[in-house]
């Protein structure tokens, strides 16, 4: 099931009525039971591996929650000098570390196993065939349960806070499969800690009239942001990645620059849904997108983009690494040697950032295309680390003003460029074609196919490409004025009724009517002219 | 949660719902050329309870087939068709279900051509999608979507889903359609066409040969059965017939028969030499188009059949009762004239018709045709006002109720500009020289006739505001009369 | 105190640490800032900072910082 079936729409308005009824005390039960029927709807099959994963750190996070809660005792009742307290805690860490490492391996290890296994198969197969056996590896066996990239990394996060003791380790696994399995956030994320997702669906849930009501209105937001934007401008997208051939440099420009709208409001739009149905629950979501196309450096832009994944490469990822003793000692070895300023931070971060991002690629996808996503970014980073203060002092010297509001806006168009650089490394689908669609752009611009018709070729007409355009425009003015601090749920909740409600219906019946959905967009099962 | 709340919500979904339906309306493909199922429903809810005692069900054939109104007007019987074209037998199931909720027939008359056809998905939309909800939709919506997810079954329980794509296509007939122009009356209607390229062994089936590996579909034969089953729990004398038509063969009729006494159901097959002979079918002259008959074949199909049921049942006499209606009747008899003019042949019966009717006639000939024309001819013309020895070089005239308004005659060519009764313009070009021109007659700038030297007639109504037939009648190179 | 500021001062020169603004949750100091902070803050006071203390509320302000290193040298 995904979010955008009627299906769905109909499992969260049973679940909320079950929800409502059931007393404040057990709501979290009902929750937990609707994220079992939602997964199991999924596949069955796949519970296995969610029950694996989330039990197994459960148990760990206990385990290792008692061994510190020990060691505080010890410490308490003893008296210690602070030589010996360093020892014991050394100690307890050490067994924690144990632990830690059994279930990281363990876990990841599945990730990585279910993730990359298919691009083995056809490896093993060669490599088999060479030593005589007749085997058939197919992929098609390799079973990828849902979510489990979020959810894995859900709990490793856990995993983590309770060895760095950020947090209690939880004593109900009921109430640690809750966050783990959590049904609005198990598809797409957003990715959540412990501590906030698992605190907030302990509180109790009451009912409130108006927060419910905004939780429908953002949902009915991401219907509109998903299938009146980007289900729409995707079939042009591919449309002219399918025909490559015959496809103008103009053509690819617009591929190349709606890519852009297509990911943000395809993705944005997803976690509109989610948040949006959580709220109606009373359970808050980390937002995971903060007007990214406003963000002046891609750093920043990582920080406003898909949020709580950078988040948790952050805190899980890049400051171990930055602060283990291998990056340490570089930095160390680079103020004794008296390097500048600029040359001891790219140091330093080469290899965290690397690491970092090379990882983020591949968590999106596997095969060369992510690859090649993670290594522009690590690079692009590197570059404004590196390079920053000196482009600044270059700008300086040469009388750039660089707090003015037309240098603001050519900063995030800068930075808009480098991100759609990335989406084409792997939005065509081969580096092959990526290279090709960006020579072309140089090669074959043919700037009159944005006049003559041409864009309407691409499985968009004329009208839809209208209807495109408007419904983007309002997805930016809407942006826009969110950036300013406007509310725009809350603004329009004040105004009188009939405003309110007419501004409601046109949401709701601008997504049933403009939505792509349905047989009329499933050209080959449906021909309702036929006589 | 607050009174108040609970209240605004209320309120919110039922403006919704309001809000819903109505898009759902407007946008659910009506099909508004030629497609009955928009139509025929508008009718069928229009109904009083209880008025008729006639269901007639089937496909496009049984559309044409069978004239519910010349039932009532000549034999007192009140009959409603439900048969719209290519329709699947699960769906005739339907409506012979959703007739009987309000109406209390005796008799169904089935054609059963659709037992040899295929089901078509869009003839399925084409009836769910002009049904109010009910739970004989939710039925029917049910076993149509066997098999599939549950997503096929939303689709179809609210159009709106298949057909919110329509939106950068919707035309005003979409909006308003009630005020659209149907030409059915009580589900059925008159074809006023002749196609008389048929021949009869192209009909009549005796004596063909058996194709053993034709046989019945499937699934239409299973609803078959549940229409029978049906009409047998609820007392309905179900009465099995097959319209003549091309697209029918022995193997067919056989295993129809087959079937009918399986059952024990009366089965009239109208491709039978005996049936067609019964009727006194001219096939030449009876029917529109291969498969389906004209005013004149169903004229005579609907007498045949009126008899035979009345032989075995009672009917009351529907003249009385609230299912006639004086306007609708008298449209249907100027619907009924219109078309029998259309599908003249004859031209000596033609212009037999046009004495004493309402017809406006504007009327074209150029050169000395008056030759040609039999003295019968010339005698039928002179009823309605026109000396055909006046015709030699160019001539135009205009005549109403029988009597020349206005004619001219003249050695150079004509051309007239002339008002119907109604007001409506129309031309007459007369040059005898010019033979290649293609048209000589116009109403209301359109062209009309065609370039045939002969005698061009446009045979108009007023009181409809409509050009009837655009008629031409000329002498071939044999030497016969001919009227096209 | 001051042997703090001068260790921070080490590790950025640019930045003001006396700021009213929270250091790290508003961003004044970056993920990059913060490698050199922490080994300015583990050598001069010969500490080990662990990830358990890697988080806002210890590098918020230079007051945070001074008490998560006084804990950190008992």
């Amino acid at each position: 099931m995904t979010f955008v079936e009627l299906n769905f729409l109909i499992f969260i308005a049973i679940t909320a009525l079950v929800f409502y009824i059931c007393p404040v005390k057990f709501r979290w039960l009902v929750l937990l039971a609707s994220s079992l029927v939602f997964y199991g709807i999924a596949g069955v099959k796949y519970f296995p591996f969610i029950f694996v994963t989330s039990f197994s750190v459960f148990l760990a996070g206990r385990g290792m929650g008692r061994i510190y809660e020990n060691m505080d005792k010890t410490i308490a009742e003893g008296e210690y000098d602070r030589k010996e307290k360093k020892a014991l805690k050394d100690a307890a860490k050490k067994k924690c570390k144990k632990i830690l490492v059994l279930l990281l391996i363990l876990n990841v290890g599945i990730l990585a196993v279910i993730k990359f296994t298919r691009f083995a198969v056809g490896p093993l197969n060669s490599l088999f065939g060479l030593l005589g056996a007749d085997t058939h590896f197919n992929a098609a066996w390799i079973i990828v349960p849902l979510g489990i990239s979020y959810y894995t990394f859900s709990s490793l996060s856990y995993l983590l806070d309770v060895y760095w003791k950020r947090v209690d380790y939880e004593k109900n696994y009921a109430r640690f499969l809750l966050y783990a399995i959590y049904f609005p956030h198990i598809l797409q994320g957003p990715i959540e800690r412990y501590g906030k997702l698992g605190q907030r669906l302990k509180q109790e849930l009451r009912f409130d009239y108006d927060r419910f009501c905004k939780g429908m209105q953002l949902i009915v937001w991401g219907f509109f942001k998903k299938l009146v934007i980007a289900d729409r401008i995707d079939i042009f997208i591919s449309g002219v990645y399918d025909d490559f051939r015959h496809t103008s440099g103009a053509m690819f420009l617009v591929a190349m620059i709606l890519d852009v709208v297509y990911i943000y409001a395809d993705f944005s739009g997803c976690m509109d849904i989610a948040r949006g149905v959580s709220q109606m629950f009373g359970v808050e979501l980390d937002l995971n997108f903060d007007h990214p196309f406003s963000a002046k450096s891609v750093t920043e832009f990582w920080r406003r983009w898909h949020m709580t994944l950078g988040g948790w490469f952050k805190d899980y990822v890049y400051y171990p690494i930055s602060t283990s003793d291998l990056v340490k000692n570089i930095g160390k070895a680079c103020k004794k040697k008296e390097l500048p300023d600029w040359l001891t931070r790219s140091l330093v971060t080469v290899i965290p950032v690397t690491v970092t991002w090379v990882l983020t690629g591949l968590w999106h996808g596997t095969g060369k295309t992510y690859l090649a996503w993670g290594i522009y970014y690590a690079f692009m980073i590197f570059m404004s680390v590196t390079f920053g203060d000196s482009f600044k002092a270059l700008g300086r010297k040469l009388n750039i003003k660089m707090d003015t509001w037309s240098f603001g806006v050519f900063q995030m168009i800068r930075t808009t460029c480098i991100f759609a650089g990335g989406r084409l490394l792997t939005r065509p689908g081969t580096l092959w074609l990526s290279k090709y669609a960006l020579k072309t752009t140089f090669t074959d611009f043919k700037v009159w196919t944005l006049f003559d018709g041409t864009l309407y070729k691409y499985g968009l007409n004329e009208a839809g490409f209208r209807l495109a355009i408007i419904a983007i425009l309002i997805f930016g003015i809407i942006s826009i004025l969110q950036l300013r601090g406007v509310s725009i749920r809350d603004s329009i909740g004040r105004q009188n009724i009939v405003f309110r409600w007419a501004v409601y219906l046109l949401a709701i019946f601008a997504v049933i009517i403009y939505g792509i959905y349905g047989p009329g967009y499933d050209a080959a099962s449906f021909v309702y002219m036929a006589y | 949660m607050k009174k108040k709340n609970i209240l605004k919500a209320i309120a919110f979904i039922c403006i919704f719902v309001l809000i819903f339906n109505y898009i759902s309306n407007v946008f659910r493909a009506k099909w508004l050329v030629g497609c009955s199922e928009t139509y025929m429903m508008e009718e069928f809810y229009e109904l009083e309870d209880n008025s008729i005692d006639v269901c007639i069900l089937g496909s496009s054939q049984m559309v044409y087939g069978m004239s519910a109104l010349r039932m009532l007007d000549k034999y007192g019987i009140s009959a409603f068709g439900t048969a719209t074209g290519s329709q699947p037998m699960l769906c005739t199931y339907f409506y012979l279900k959703e007739l009987d909720k309000t109406q209390d027939f005796s008799t169904a008359i089935l054609d059963i051509s659709m037992l040899y056809e295929q089901e078509e998905d869009s003839r399925f939309r084409k009836t769910i999608d002009n049904v109010p909800f009910s739970k004989n939709k939710l039925d029917l919506i049910w076993e149509y979507t066997k098999g599939s997810d549950l997503q096929e079954k939303w689709e179809n329980i609210f159009s709106i889903f298949q057909y919110h794509s329509r939106w950068d296509e919707l035309e005003q007939g979409d909006f308003d359609y009630e005020n659209m122009e149907s030409s059915l009356f009580k589900g059925t209607a008159l074809r006023g066409e002749v196609r008389n390229d048929i021949i009869y062994e192209d009909i009549v089936t005796d004596g063909g040969e058996i194709d053993s590996e034709l046989t019945m579909n499937e699934n239409q034969k299973k609803y078959f059965v549940w229409i029978v089953d049906y009409c047998k729990e609820n007392d309905i004398h179900l009465v099995l017939i097959k319209t003549p038509k091309r697209s029918w063969n022995r193997t067919k009729q056989l295993g129809a028969a087959e079937l009918a006494e399986e059952y024990g159901l009366d089965y009239l097959d109208f491709n039978s030499k005996e049936l067609v002979e019964a009727i006194d079918l001219d096939i030449p002259k009876d029917f529109a188009d291969p498969d389906h008959l004209n005013i004149r074949g169903t004229s005579k199909l609907t007498d045949y059949l009126c008899e035979y049921l009345l032989e075995r049942y009672e009917y009351r006499d529907s003249r009385k009762e609230a299912y006639y209606d004086e306007a609708e009747m008298n449209r249907f008899r100027a619907d009924f004239e219109n078309k029998w003019l259309r599908t003249e042949t004859d031209a000596v019966a033609f212009l037999k018709l046009l004495q004493g009717s309402d017809y406006e006639i504007a009327l074209q000939a150029s050169g000395d045709i008056s030759a040609g024309l039999s003295d019968e001819i010339k005698t039928e013309f002179a009823n309605i006002g026109i000396d055909v020895s006046e015709i030699k070089d160019n001539y135009v005239a205009y005549i109403k109720d029988d009597k020349c308004e206005y004619k001219e005659t003249a050695t150079e060519p004509i051309e007239y500009i002339g008002k119907f009764s109604d007001g409506k313009s129309f031309k007459l070009l007369s040059d005898v020289t010019d033979i290649e021109s293609e048209t000589k007659t116009y109403v209301a700038g359109n062209k009309t006739a065609y370039a045939m030297r002969g005698i061009n007639m446009i045979i108009y109504r007023a009181d409809s505001n409509k050009t009837i037939r655009c008629a031409t009648l000329y002498v071939d190179e044999t030497g016969t009369m001919r009227l096209r | 105190m001051e042997e703090l500021l001068e260790a921070l001062k080490r590790a950025n020169s640019k930045v003001d640490w006396m700021t009213d603004k929270k250091l790290y949750t508003d961003k004044v100091i970056d993920s990059i800032d913060m490698t050199s902070i922490l080994a300015e803050l583990e050598e001069t006071f010969d500490i080990e900072i662990d990830m358990e203390y890697i988080v806002p509320a210890n590098f918020d302000s230079v007051d945070a910082m001074w008490k998560m290193v006084q804990e950190l040298m008992d």
